[in-house]
């Protein structure tokens, strides 16, 4: 999948495991970016905020870590969709209007290719969020941005694999109506 | 006008999300799709945040020394335990074998221990029970008569003075404690004359139960043997 130090990952986790700020700054860079689009994604109103609790709730439990890098991603986003999900309760709770919120995200009447065009990464994925429905678009959010396998999204949101594959093939359908015009 | 889409298989669906189909290979339809997928891919702007590391490294260190105290505590606990349990274990041993248990407990352990062949004293009522039940000088003292009689012979019978189930109809003469408390002579004498009727015959009444010590002849002549639940003599 995403392989971003490879063999250097174990010296590196070690370090961050011993607390070595050089490390943990090596870890949080390479992850940050796409932790912040997918939370941005489901949960723009406080995506730093939320990611910043996901990073203290990684270096909580990095102690007692044990696998490799495609491992620890799956770690990180697990922990994420987790805090993600509290992010959009607490949000449903105090009853905010979210609507405001989307409508920022594209022109209404922009066909969706032009808009897709004009778009960077961190707001296509939010597009894409307002596209699918929210299973179809966490799975695609899982899968591209956080780069997972179908069987680490699977556990990550409780279906099986198999239905994960099902569930993204209809969502590729979905967004290819929508974005068969983009460049 | 664009391309026709045409449905695609798992396997393609599986490598346009992992970025392995590019978009001037993807099926018709599904160009427009592949480019997006891969700009949400493509790494963001690098970010870094020195207070969240700074905060992350003492998280790590907190929960390092958190994780080294940890066994300590637990092995601790665990020795705690141990010495609570035994300690208190042993104390209800020791209290079950010297029948310093409360009644109910000291009689459940001590059925629960014969089971297994192991003999610790009843209660302190049962113990009073046996006492008196056990062959010893009879007691002109016989309040109302019990069916805890039952279980003695003799003359020993007369002594059951913890009844529980009343005879109607036998003489009272002194009601009190059980007779194996020699002090009690002088209240069963004091007892005997006040019961005595005073219009005649007090003294004679009196007289053989202060003589007799325990008043023996006033039992034998009130009190029936109640050996044989109570069916009378052998």
């Amino acid at each position: 999948m995403s392989v971003l130090l490879g063999d250097e990952f174990r010296r590196v986790l070690a370090a961050a495991q011993a607390g070595e700020e050089w490390a943990l700054a090596w870890l949080f860079r390479s992850l940050q970016p796409a932790v912040l689009r997918y939370i941005t994604a489901r949960a723009p109103w406080d995506a730093e905020d939320v990611a910043a609790q996901v990073w203290l709730e990684i270096a909580r439990a990095l102690p007692t870590f044990e696998g490799d890098e495609q491992r620890f991603r799956a770690f990180v986003f697990t922990v994420a969709h987790r805090r993600m999900l509290n992010s959009r309760r607490d949000r449903a709770r105090r009853r905010v209007d979210t609507v405001a919120t989307l409508a920022e995200v594209c022109a209404g009447d922009d066909p969706a290719g032009e808009v897709a065009a004009r778009l960077d990464g961190d707001r296509l994925a939010r597009r894409v969020v307002e596209i699918l429905p929210k299973a179809h678009a966490e799975i695609v959010l899982l899968r591209v941005v956080a780069g997972l396998s179908a069987e680490e999204v699977a556990q990550i949101v409780g279906k099986r694999p198999e239905h994960v594959r099902v569930i993204q093939h209809r969502a590729l359908r979905r967004l290819a109506e929508e974005f068969r015009d983009a460049p | 006008m664009a391309p026709a889409r045409e449905p695609i298989d798992p396997q393609t669906a599986d490598r346009l999300l992992t970025g392995r189909v590019a978009p001037d290979d993807a099926p018709p339809g599904y160009r427009g799709v592949s480019a997006i997928l891969a700009r949400m891919r493509a790494p963001g702007e690098s970010i870094s945040d020195t207070g969240l590391v700074r905060a992350m490294a003492g998280a790590i260190t907190l929960t390092d020394a958190n994780s080294r105290r940890k066994p300590v505590l637990k092995r601790l606990s665990a020795k705690t335990a141990l010495v609570a349990a035994t300690v208190a274990l042993s104390a209800t041993g020791a209290a079950a074998a010297t029948g310093d248990l409360p009644d109910a407990a000291q009689d459940g352990l001590a059925r629960a221990a014969s089971h297994v062949g192991v003999n610790l004293p009843e209660s302190a009522s049962d113990r009073a029970r046996e006492v008196s039940a056990e062959p010893g000088p009879p007691v002109a003292v016989s309040t109302p008569t019990t069916t805890a009689a039952t279980t003695t012979t003799g003359a020993a019978a007369t002594t059951t003075t913890t009844s529980q189930t009343t005879t109607p109809n036998m003489p009272t003469t002194v009601p009190g404690p059980p007779a194996s408390h020699p002090e009690n002579h002088g209240a069963v004498v004091s007892e005997t004359a006040h019961e005595a009727d005073p219009e005649g015959g007090k003294g004679e009444e009196v007289a053989p139960v202060a003589r007799d010590n325990h008043g023996q002849e006033v039992s034998a002549e009130h009190t029936p043997p109640t050996t044989n639940n109570g069916r009378g003599p052998r």
